[in-house]
């Protein structure tokens, strides 16, 4: 199964992806009950990032501020935490967008999906209530 | 494989990744993870997040229309092979 378009080519482009994806596995993993803290062999067998280039990526998530370095392990600080849950909210996001016909294309539900989430609790005629959405704090809903 | 085990209800990684091992499939969660990525983003299946009082949120996944419509079509095409290889070890213990 082919399971991830390549990677962007550009360094800077391309660190936004690892980095992106880095975050995402090191919160589903949390998620998953294998705690706070991954190596970069880890890392490799999710992505299928080789290994130094793992290690390049996750050395500078640490200096971003987004990884918290102990040893050989890495884990994810306040601000890596907040990112990995955003950062797996937007990968499905285009998912989230109202359906083709309810909206016009510059509709600015389009942009965002807080705006898709606002548009459509406006056409609803109520708001969310947050406190009934158990994925709101970690993803939005997706589906 | 993933398709079939989440017909028969929601789960999530771990959780998938037993149930295919105790099939007698060769996974591991970093593979569960990435086909799992691929089936959301093609749709077949739909995540949300677990709350828990114990712990962090874990992502659940679901099979969406399509993907159960998939998986049918899996259950088929497998039952199919698993009868064409019970006439061909019939014909082969018969003909010794």
């Amino acid at each position: 199964m082919s399971d991830r378009p390549p990677s962007p080519k550009s360094p800077a482009l391309a660190a936004l992806y690892w980095r992106s994806e880095i975050l995402q596995v090191m919160f589903w993993l949390r998620g998953e009950g294998f705690g706070d803290v991954v190596d970069a062999g880890l890392i490799e067998r999710f992505l299928g990032v080789d290994a130094a280039l793992g290690i390049t990526y996750l050395h500078r998530l640490v200096e971003e501020g987004r990884l918290v370095l102990d040893g050989d392990w890495f884990a994810l600080s306040e601000l890596g935490l907040r990112e990995g849950a955003e950062e797996f909210h937007a990968s499905f996001a285009d998912m989230m967008k109202p359906t083709h016909g309810e909206c016009s294309d510059d509709c600015w539900c389009h942009s965002s999906v807080d705006e898709a989430e606002a548009c459509v609790a406006a056409r609803h005629g109520h708001r969310h209530d947050s406190s009934n959405n158990k994925n709101d704090d970690y993803g939005g809903h997706n589906g | 494989m993933l398709l079939l085990a989440l017909r028969t209800g929601s789960s999530h990684g771990y959780e998938l990744m037993e149930q295919l091992v105790a099939g007698g499939l060769s996974v591991d969660l970093a593979g569960i993870y990435r086909m799992l990525r691929t089936l959301e983003q093609g749709e077949l299946v739909v995540a949300t997040w677990e709350r828990s009082s114990v712990g962090p949120p874990r992502r659940v996944y679901d099979l969406t229309d399509h993907g159960d419509a998939e998986a049918v079509v899996a259950i088929v095409e497998l039952s199919r092979s698993r009868d064409q290889l019970s006439m061909a070890i019939d014909a082969a213990e018969l003909s010794r």
